[in-house]
């Protein structure tokens, strides 16, 4: 068996399982490739080899013993480097953390273990999930495996990046105001942001402690899934597909006017969103306008309770020990301290009403479209500091709301880059979310999914 | 849904501390401005809403 990163997780878990392939080979197999083509990706920040050959041994061991084994069995996954995996650095990408060395797993990582999955190293990110992408940090920024001088995505970069560098099958990363669904649309995977506490986030850095997610980001709808049941521990079932894939009984809500975004939606996002829902009417989907506000109504809560928050937690920390933490987060981090009281007191209360407003359109439909971003990725080296407080970004709507929303690659920009969309999806309906972006995923004949120097 | 937003700080001058340098305070002040462009419209919006409820 060759060529493992070409593997689905489900084909990769059911060698695993037969004893076709030793769980030990599978992460010997990734560990290589890392060697290989991490020094250009710069995907992680710690590579497990010997604990993650451990924990595979150990799973072969069972196997051996014939014990049954978890549904994630020698998938190798990385982990956000804020998130906890016991006895591996997490520093946050932050000089002000490098010391840190958790003692025991998040709940999430426990799951993930528990089902299988090899925990393969700790992915780069954004300082602190919100710092970046910077070059003063003691890490240098992922790059896209697509075109290592655009933008992967953040703030869970590393995660985007060693999934789309075939470095991994899947990545825990987290999601405040995007970080799941941008590197998954920058990267041209599949990201998914549950609902609020569906995966558990203790034992990861708090950022906006009312907005943060924790959620898989994976090469294909199928190996996100599995992940997130995972993540989860919620079942999701796939939808039985007949040998005509069709969203035939599916309905899909849109905004009538674009979400208000005007130009801001650079002309290739808005192509793939009509394109988008072309083929969903083509094959059978039906599309309902909804009436629902500009993004810019949820945009300005979004930011002013998500940058209150932040400024909340690290204001005093940054203060104290300003030097220690780069140029992007410490800026980021104390704005939010200009905010009034009664300005978050307002955005509180506009969140509650735009909630209910989602809610009452999910009710007519399956699905709400919206873009993955505004635009496909750009040079790593022009992100502005304030770029998603500058434009509506449209990940907000979903961390505001508290709905899951999943994001996955549909079409390419000239540059080559890939572009991808979102859906939003009540809680409790994630499956709908996956059937839906599954059957996009067979129907969209894109011949090229995954960066070619990395998979051909 | 845990609703546990902070309140923020009351309003103030704020600034970087002096060891940043000045395109670096330039910077912030400019993510001041932004941030308060979004402040003000959260209000408008605020006002609109509440005129709507007493409709």
């Amino acid at each position: 068996m060759n060529r493992l990163e070409q593997l689905s997780i489900a084909q990769l878990t059911a060698a695993v399982a037969s004893r076709e392939i030793a769980a030990v080979e599978v992460t010997g197999y990734f560990l290589e490739r890392i060697s290989r083509f991490d020094g250009e990706l710069s995907g992680y920040v710690h590579v497990a080899d010997e604990a993650a050959l451990a924990q595979a041994r150990r799973l072969d061991a069972r196997l051996a013993a014939g014990e049954t084994v978890g549904p994630l069995a020698g998938v190798p996954i990385s982990v956000k480097d804020i998130v906890e995996v016991a006895g591996m650095p997490n520093t946050g990408a932050s000089h002000s953390r490098l010391d840190r060395r958790p003692m025991q797993d998040a709940p999430v990582v426990r799951r993930l273990s528990e089902a299988g999955a090899i925990i393969i190293g700790k992915a780069n990110c954004h300082e602190l999930a919100f710092g970046g992408p910077s070059f003063d940090l003691p890490f240098p920024p992922a790059r896209n495996p697509w075109n290592p001088e655009m933008f992967p995505g953040g703030s869970s970069s590393g995660s985007g990046v060693t999934v789309a560098g075939g470095l991994c099958l899947g990545s825990v990363a987290t999601d405040t105001a995007g970080s799941i669904r941008l590197p998954a649309t920058m990267c041209g995977m599949v990201g998914f942001k549950p609902g609020f506490d569906v995966v558990p986030v203790e034992g990861i850095d708090t950022l906006a402690h009312s907005m943060d997610h924790c959620g898989p980001i994976a090469a294909r709808v199928d190996d996100c899934r599995r992940l997130y049941a995972a993540m989860s521990a919620c079942e999701s079932r796939p939808l039985p597909v007949g040998d005509v894939p069709s969203f035939a009984g599916m309905r899909l809500g849109v905004s009538p006017d674009g979400w208000g975004l005007g130009a801001s939606l650079r002309p290739e996002m808005a192509t793939a969103m009509q394109n988008a829902l072309d083929l969903f009417a083509r094959n059978g989907g039906e599309i309902v306008e909804l009436n629902l506000p500009p993004l810019e109504t949820f945009h300005a809560p979004g930011a002013v309770v998500m940058m209150a928050e932040i400024a909340a937690h690290y204001g005093a920390e940054v203060r104290g020990n300003f030097s220690a933490f780069g140029e992007m987060f410490r800026g980021r981090a104390l704005v939010g301290e200009s905010l009034a009281a009664a300005d978050v007191i307002a955005a509180r209360k506009l969140r509650d009403v735009l909630r209910k407003k989602v809610d009452a359109s999910l009710a007519t439909v399956d699905a709400i479209l919206l873009p993955g971003a505004l635009a496909p990725a750009g040079p790593l080296k022009t992100v502005d500091k304030f770029y998603f407080l500058e434009e509506p970004i449209p990940n907000i709507l979903a961390n505001l709301t508290g709905h899951s929303a999943l994001a996955f690659p549909f079409g390419k920009a000239r540059n080559g880059m890939p572009l991808g969309l979102q859906i939003v999806g009540a809680t409790g309906n994630e499956s709908r979310l996956f059937d839906i972006a599954a059957m996009f995923e067979r129907l969209d004949g894109v011949a090229v999914r995954l960066p070619p120097r990395y998979f051909s | 849904m845990r609703d546990v937003t902070p309140p923020a700080p009351d309003f103030r001058e704020i600034a970087l501390p002096p060891e940043a340098s000045a395109a670096e305070a330039a910077d912030f002040a400019r993510g001041i401005a932004v941030l308060d462009r979004l402040a003000r419209r959260v209000a408008e919006l605020a006002r609109t809403q509440e005129r709507e409820d007493k409709q």
